[in-house]
């Protein structure tokens, strides 16, 4: 069922130039359009449904949105803490110097000069160092 | 834009303008539940993009408005287009013939006119604006309005004889 609402039109001729037909053309301006047919209120309640309802979903996302990029920081900044006071970490401060280590030993004297002879008579064994042993001979 | 700041401003928008709109939508397409149709599609838009309407808001609606009627129209090229709309068993059959012819010339009419004068027709015909208002809506004087509409009323006395509305149709 379509609504007819009268309308008047503000400030219709207002402005135009002086013709003769313009008593007609306000009169077809003002016929025309405050008689023309008009959607009706409920479908324009309708249409403001869908358009809340719209609002709603997009609050809803939004929503969500901004929950999921808060736990994100909420995450970054406990991984970001835990690297600083880990347990595995060194504190942090001067770079290792190098050591240098010196310990003065005191060795003894030097021991008796060695004998002038040989302890052992190596002529009499020179057999058991030759390249041929007699026959029959032990060492 | 917080939430409810954004939803205020929509509602605002529609109260003031949703009538406007949806006249002006079933004027052109003829069809109640398809003005309905593409006026929801507007205010689903207005709703996605809130943000961009910065200085005139019934010029950023025009816009939106006359997009969503170009799809329409364009969209609509591929079928065939039957009247389903249902007459007003209030009213005397031939004043629901009457009223028919007139609704189908009309919205013959407007789509004859250039963009610039639909969108004089929907700001003072159907949002019913001053001319001071359109001025500064459009970046024109209120003189130039006046000036505007006598010129668009002349066009559609002409365009709302028999005759020359069925020239439209065709």
């Amino acid at each position: 069922m379509t609504e007819k609402t009268p309308k008047t039109l503000p400030d219709l001729t207002a402005d135009w130039p002086a013709e003769p037909g313009n008593d007609e053309l306000a009169r077809l301006g003002n016929d025309l359009f405050a008689g023309r047919a008009q959607l009706p209120q409920i479908a324009l309640d309708r249409v403001q449904v869908r358009m809340r309802q719209a609002m709603q979903r997009r609050a809803r996302v939004r929503a969500w949105r901004r929950w999921g990029i808060a736990l994100l920081l909420c995450v970054a900044a406990l991984v970001v803490a835990l690297q600083l006071i880990g347990p595995g970490r060194r504190p942090t401060g001067a770079p290792d110097a190098l050591v240098r280590e010196k310990f003065t030993v005191d060795t003894p004297p030097a021991s008796t000069a060695p004998p002038d002879k040989p302890v052992i008579d190596v002529e009499s064994y020179k057999d058991l160092f030759g390249g041929q042993t007699a026959p029959g001979k032990s060492p | 834009m917080r939430d409810d700041a954004r939803r205020d401003r929509i509602e605002a928008l529609f109260r003031d303008y949703s009538r406007g709109i949806g006249n002006y939508v079933f004027a052109r397409v003829g069809d109640p539940e398809l003005a309905e149709a593409i006026t929801s599609r507007v205010f689903l838009i207005v709703v996605k993009s809130i943000e961009q309407c910065k200085a005139s808001p019934v010029a950023w609606l025009w816009s939106i408005v006359r997009s969503e009627l170009a799809r329409h129209f364009r969209d609509r090229k591929s079928h065939v287009e039957i009247d389903e709309s249902v007459p007003d068993p209030a009213t005397e059959p031939s004043e629901q013939a009457a009223q028919h012819e007139m609704a189908m010339r009309t919205k013959a009419a407007l789509a004859r006119l250039s963009e610039e004068h639909q969108k004089l027709v929907y700001m003072k015909f159907f949002h019913g604006m001053a001319n001071k208002e359109i001025a500064a809506a459009l970046g024109l004087t209120p003189s130039n309005v006046g000036v505007l509409i006598h010129r668009i009323l002349k066009q559609l006395r002409v365009y709302l004889e028999p005759a020359a509305s069925l020239e439209g149709q065709a």
